[in-house]
């Protein structure tokens, strides 16, 4: 997976490519809890992101919990059918803000 | 029908994930299939790696069928009985601040594929999952 951040202002973009997975989830839980914390709004850019699993869902989750706990936003942009399925069939989709 | 025995450890995940991608591609499934029986095998094998021996070690096997329009993935391990089938799905309707962290793994599973059966059998656990074609 990659994580290419960018900052804009008070904006956070961290756009992810290939796959958030049971390897590679790790590896976006520090730069994504750090970025909402040192900002009120980051963007997770889904692009390039080909496939989420359950432990790819579980930091989105600690994303969403921190966020919602500290009145932060965190936003997720460019989501593809399948990982919108996904997110469907996990009820991701009602607490997650997707754009 | 084809399988691959690897240490049940996340570091084989890789190997996994080459002998399925081999498999789905001989089988000419869609892109779409593809996809979600990779995040099924992933789901199922990370358990197994992580729960069936700990906190020892085991091999665990992973076999791919098709046959008569359905398609069958049999997890294998020789570790402590386990039902996953028992596992209580988590509470996908609450709130974001009220949900559990993890536990979605089965819950995709069971929703991606159309049958789930478990079985313990000679000192081994089998986990056979079906899907119509």
């Amino acid at each position: 997976m990659t994580i290419d951040k960018k900052t804009q202002g008070d904006q956070v973009v961290l756009a992810l490519g290939g796959r958030l997975d049971t390897t590679t989830a790790p590896e976006l839980q520090g730069p994504l809890m750090d970025a909402l914390a040192d900002n009120p709004s980051v963007t997770l850019d889904f692009e390039a992101l080909d496939y989420v699993s359950s432990a790819g869902l579980r930091v989105l989750m600690m994303g969403q919990k921190y966020a919602t706990a500290n009145e932060k936003k965190m936003v997720i942009k460019n989501v593809s059918e399948e990982i919108n399925e996904v997110f469907e069939m996990t009820g991701f989709t009602d607490i997650l803000t997707i754009e | 029908m084809a399988q691959v025995t690897v240490k049940a450890a996340v570091d084989s995940l890789d190997a996994v994930n080459d002998f399925l991608s081999e498999e789905m591609e001989k089988a000419e499934l869609s892109m779409k299939l593809q996809t979600s029986l990779s995040l099924v095998v992933e789901e199922v094998f990370v358990n197994i790696a992580h729960y069936a021996y700990a906190p020892g070690e085991g091999d665990a096997t992973v076999e791919f069928a098709i046959s008569d329009g359905e398609l069958t993935l049999t997890f294998s391990d020789e570790g402590t009985a386990y039902n996953p089938l028992t596992h209580e799905d988590p509470d996908i309707t609450a709130k974001a601040e009220d949900r559990a962290i993890g536990g979605l793994g089965l819950l995709l599973v069971k929703k991606i594929m159309d049958g789930a059966e478990y079985r313990r059998e000679g000192g081994r656990n089998l986990f056979i999952l079906n899907k119509k074609l």
